[in-house]
């Protein structure tokens, strides 16, 4: 009777434990299906943030700026400084110095100052680089910039309250991608000097500098930052950074390439469970510049000398204005066996003009060389000048005969020298202050200009009584006579010292008179 | 009659045996049901928050690629479209917007209305509500 009382009491039991058993595994099943939820949610919560705090750090980079030199003054923002967005500008200003200096050294044309010149350039230039780079590549500013997005987040699906921490590393990764593709620096093929070879990226109508791969000027390497145009920053692959990373593969030998991704990482933990994430973003200023040396000059003077010459030997030396004229050289000039009165019509070459226009083609040869030197300074002022616009300038200038000379430079009002605009200007015209007109030396010219002029540029056959013509009274045998050329004369410049060259055409009409009856 | 006697008994235990095991399993469908339907009503919850935070972010996301609040509101707006509407999450909806150019950040608050699997008494239906912060990332470098 007491063991039929037991087995129904186990009996009874067992089904109760079951229940008890079942809804003790259907609570323990919830709770976990609520704890991977909730951690599946605040790994999410930390991915997010570290995205957003990626992005962050890619965006506010472009903030970071340091001071510049003052040879550096034209290409740095607003507040004189340099920062990832412009930093391509600064190497441009440098690059285009350089390949200045290699195409005079190449053509004999480097003043003893030329090659320092670029040196000075190349090293400046890196400093600010280095400066910059470093502070890009800070731990702490990339802390403060994560933590202004990361920081106003929380995992709270793993611990209510509690922020997202930027993980500390020993370094920041950084990376240089998009290698070979364009920089944010706008060039013309033609800007470049002939013989020096740059790399260059063709999108749509315009032409890039290359970004990431390194190019040559003057023996030194120059590397631009690729920057896509018209791309925000973004979130990138973790595969394509670390196939661009610096440290694993560095662009040059002291890695100080400024990057254009960064990484960054994140933990959130409740002591129990522990969550990371990493993101990886590549920066964008959207923002192009052009690449130009902004505050440069080039100088144009033109002199027009008539020789007299009585008996094959020299007389007198008269300048002569751009007009054609009629000029009493001689009077009543004492020769061995009589007096004679000498006459010149000169200026000839001027009929059609006394414009800068008329006076370069008054030259009968070919002056594209000259032009094409000039069209390449300038455009290093203003990569969007034409030769066309060039010859419209010539054309409306006047040359005034009480001026020694004109200035050829860019204009430019905006605050970061980022709106060219091409103007001549005589040299007691309005200049701007970064031009001193006091400097010159009629004899050394413009000691700002570092190279030399060696051979004429342009040469323009002799021709005879074409141009000029001479007469004598009484007559003389044999018969008197003109002759009349003229040569173009470049002086480059580097344009380290604001100088880029001065173009000297030289007019030289030889009269021929005798003293035989 | 003693031996019909004694079948009529054990008949009579075989019967209470079955039927207090389905008392005791009644009395746990009662306790276990009601935890389950609770169970399914609040990971369905915890599911359309982190589905609401996740659109949050997503519009938050395209507020933050434009250049100003009109065409920021209007894109995390769009974004928001791509959202199918189920029997459980009815809708979702930017709530506000606050693009603030000069600390160079977008935040945009969505609410989302969830509908309970299992309807509770004064608990059939729920708005969940979920911000993001993001970059703005349109604007360009300083000059």
């Amino acid at each position: 009777m007491k063991y039929r009382e037991n087995a129904k009491r186990s009996q009874s039991g067992a089904s109760l434990l079951l229940i008890i058993a079942c809804a003790f595994g259907l609570v323990l099943l919830i709770y976990g299906l609520f704890q991977l939820s909730m951690i599946m949610g605040g790994s999410r919560q930390v991915r997010n943030a570290v995205d957003a705090g990626a992005l962050n750090v890619s965006k506010k980079m472009m903030e970071i700026r340091v001071t510049t030199d003052p040879k550096y003054a034209d290409v740095s923002d607003t507040n004189g400084k340099v920062g990832m967005s412009n930093v391509n500008r600064l190497w441009g200003k440098a690059y285009l110095i350089n390949a200045n200096l290699e195409e005079m050294q190449k053509s004999g044309r480097a003043g003893p100052s030329a090659s320092s010149n670029g040196d000075t350039a190349y090293q400046l230039a890196q400093n600010v680089n280095d400066q910059l780079f470093n502070e890009l590549a800070s731990s702490k500013n990339q802390d403060i910039y994560f933590h202004q997005m990361a920081g106003r987040r929380t995992a709270n699906l793993i611990n209510p309250g509690m922020g997202i921490d930027r993980t500390k590393t020993a370094s920041c990764p950084i990376a240089l991608v998009d290698r070979g593709d364009e920089s944010n620096l706008t060039m013309q093929p033609t800007q470049i000097p002939e013989g020096v070879e740059a790399g260059k990226v063709d999108k749509g109508s315009k032409s890039y500098m290359q970004g990431y791969v390194p190019m040559t000027a003057n023996n030194k390497k120059f590397t631009f930052t690729s920057f896509h145009e018209g791309e925000q920053p973004h979130l990138i692959s973790d595969s394509l950074f670390d196939a661009s990373r610096a440290d694993k593969a560095p662009l040059d030998d002291k890695g100080t390439t400024i990057p254009n991704a960064f990484r960054q990482f994140a933990e959130a933990s409740n002591g129990q469970t522990g969550v990371s994430a990493v993101a990886s973003a590549v920066a964008n200023p959207i923002r192009t510049y052009d690449m130009a040396i902004p505050q440069s000059y080039i100088t144009i003077h033109v002199t027009n000398i008539s020789i007299w010459n009585v008996d094959n030997k020299f007389a007198k030396a008269i300048p002569y204005n751009f007009k054609q004229q009629r000029v009493h050289g001689l009077k009543d000039f004492q020769t061995p066996t009589r007096v004679i009165n000498c006459f010149g019509t000169i200026g000839g070459e001027y009929q059609a003009g006394s414009s800068i226009n008329v006076i370069l083609n008054a030259l009968k040869a070919d002056i594209n060389p000259a032009m094409k030197k000039l069209l390449q300074r300038i455009q290093c002022m203003d990569p969007k000048f034409t030769k066309a616009k060039l010859v419209k300038l010539f054309e409306q200038q006047q040359y005034d005969p009480k001026v020694l000379r004109y200035y050829i430079f860019a204009a430019d009002h905006s605050a970061d020298h980022t709106d060219p605009n091409i103007q001549m200007v005589p040299e007691n015209g309005s200049l701007p202050p970064w031009i001193d007109p006091k400097q010159w030396d009629p004899q050394t010219l413009d000691p700002n200009l570092d190279g030399i002029s060696g051979t004429p540029l342009v040469t323009e056959p002799t021709t005879t009584d074409q141009f000029a013509q001479a007469d004598q009274s009484p007559g003389g045998t044999p018969q008197p006579y003109a002759t009349n050329t003229g040569v173009m004369m470049w002086k480059p410049g580097t344009g380290f010292n604001k100088a880029v060259g001065d173009l000297y055409v030289q007019r030289l009409t030889q009269l021929y008179f005798s003293s035989k009856p | 009659m003693q031996r019909s006697k004694q079948q009529t008994v054990k008949a009579h235990g075989r019967r209470s045996r079955s039927g207090q095991t389905l008392i005791e399993a009644m009395f746990g469908f009662v306790i276990l049901i009601p935890i389950g339907l609770a169970a399914v009503d609040v990971v369905t919850l915890m599911s359309a928050m982190q589905t609401n935070e996740q659109w949050a972010e997503t519009a938050a996301r395209a507020a933050g690629s434009c250049t100003c609040e009109n065409m920021g509101s209007t894109m995390a707006k769009k974004s928001l479209t791509r959202f199918v509407p189920t029997n459980i999450i009815s809708s979702i909806e930017m709530e506000k917007i606050k693009f603030d150019e000069q600390a160079g950040q977008v935040t945009v608050s969505t609410v989302m209305q969830v509908n309970m699997p299992i309807p509770m008494p004064l608990m059939n239906r729920f708005e969940c509500r979920a911000s993001a912060i993001q970059p703005l990332l349109a604007t360009p470098a300083e000059q």
